[in-house]
């Protein structure tokens, strides 16, 4: 193991796994860079299954997950949303970005009404946000899109998720019925992407 | 202080215990994020215009490198329409030359207010201030719009940005961001 220093101060270090950046590397800087979308998982909901809409009780569901290791105790984390679906359905219902999410109660993806860690000092952002129009097309397409940032993330194995977290314990609510998008609603439509760029800020 | 050198070029910098990046980081990295948000409805008339009209002034940043770009990602949510289009926009300091018309939102001409869940959008996109045209040191990022025609009634919205319960009661409170980014 060796390391690049400056006055006592390391940039980089290097061990049996390879070179890395080390603790003293420039503050603002960025570090790891994560890219995720919906096609290197199979069994991710895709457009021609509906959101399970078994919500009595629930109020919040996540529907992609992702796991990625934050390098740095103190570093920050910002994320760019492009999540879209098809089908009109509710109005609002409180999209937004999480850092590990609670477990679902089943196997529905949905999480009990008012878990504490989904509330007050939860890891919940709603940076992202999506046009609502209610104009009933069932062929709608709708895309949550914006940017997410976090400050209080340890070091560490963690999860990213997309979702949403109703503020009034109404369960039922989400953007649209179908996750991605395909030909199932539309014939017209190919199988689309959604994606998350997530960065770690030193 | 000391220096990190490579054949006389400095790559990195020590001062005080703080290591900064040096005049000759390779360009295309991306060395400074500076993020700003804000998570507090505003129902506020949101009617201006004018050269350097400001609805949020974001907060500063520093830029290091006098050859540097700057790029700013943003996204501001808001419900019900207002006049339609006003030019949108990212302004450093006062500067009128420094205006970036990168960010955008759809327009309806739609007022829905349905069981009480107001018709809901969102300002996003990027602006770029290429090599050199933003000094090094500290500068202010500013959120405005400034009207093709000069006129000083438009504006994107007439309820509210930053939405919350207030505009539906299963919204939590949405927030804007901008995220700027040094490019050397």
């Amino acid at each position: 193991m060796s390391d690049i220093k400056i006055n006592n101060k390391t940039i980089f270090t290097h061990d049996k796994d390879g070179l890395h950046i080390g603790d003293d590397y420039p503050t603002g800087a960025i570090v790891a860079a994560h890219y995720f979308d919906t096609d290197e998982d199979k069994t991710q909901i895709l457009g021609k299954e509906n959101i399970t809409t078994n919500t009595s009780g629930d109020t919040t569901n996540v529907i992609f997950k992702r796991t990625f290791i934050k390098q740095f105790e103190t570093s920050k984390l910002i994320s760019y949303s492009n999540m879209h679906g098809q089908g009109n359905y509710s109005y609002i219902c409180g999209v937004g970005l999480v850092i590990d999410p609670a477990p679902p109660a089943g196997t529905d993806g949905m999480v009990p009404g008012s878990p504490t860690d989904e509330r007050g000092t939860h890891n919940w952002d709603h940076g992202i946000s999506y046009d609502y129009r209610n104009n009933g097309i069932a062929y709608a397409m709708r895309t949550a899109h914006g940017i997410a940032y976090w400050t209080n993330i340890s070091k560490g194995e963690h999860v990213i998720g997309f979702g949403w977290n109703s503020s009034n314990s109404y369960g039922g609510n989400m953007p649209f019925t179908h996750f991605n998008s395909d030909s199932v609603l539309d014939a017209r439509q190919t199988i689309g992407l959604s994606s998350l760029l997530l960065m770690e800020i030193k | 202080m000391a220096d990190l050198q490579l054949n006389g070029i400095t790559l990195f910098t020590e001062s005080g215990g703080t290591v900064s990046f040096g005049s000759a980081t390779p360009q295309g990295m991306i060395i400074n994020v500076t993020v700003h948000r804000d998570f507090t409805r505003d129902s506020s008339s949101a009617s201006g215009g004018g050269s350097t009209h400001t609805n949020w002034a974001c907060g500063n940043f520093t830029k290091q490198l006098s050859t540097s770009m700057i790029h700013a990602n943003f996204h501001m949510p808001f419900v019900d329409d207002s006049s339609g289009v006003c030019g949108t926009g990212l302004r450093i300091d006062n500067d009128t030359t420094l205006w970036r018309y990168g960010i955008n939102y759809n327009y309806h001409n739609l007022i829905q207010n349905d069981s009480g869940d107001w018709s809901m959008q969102a300002i996003h996109g990027q602006c770029l201030w290429a090599r050199g045209v933003v000094s090094a040191g500290v500068h202010a990022m500013n959120f405005g719009w400034y009207p093709g025609n000069g006129s000083t009634s438009e504006s994107p919205w007439s309820r509210a940005k930053n939405p919350n319960s207030s505009d539906g009661a299963r919204n939590p409170q949405h927030g804007s961001s901008v995220v700027i980014m040094e490019i050397a």
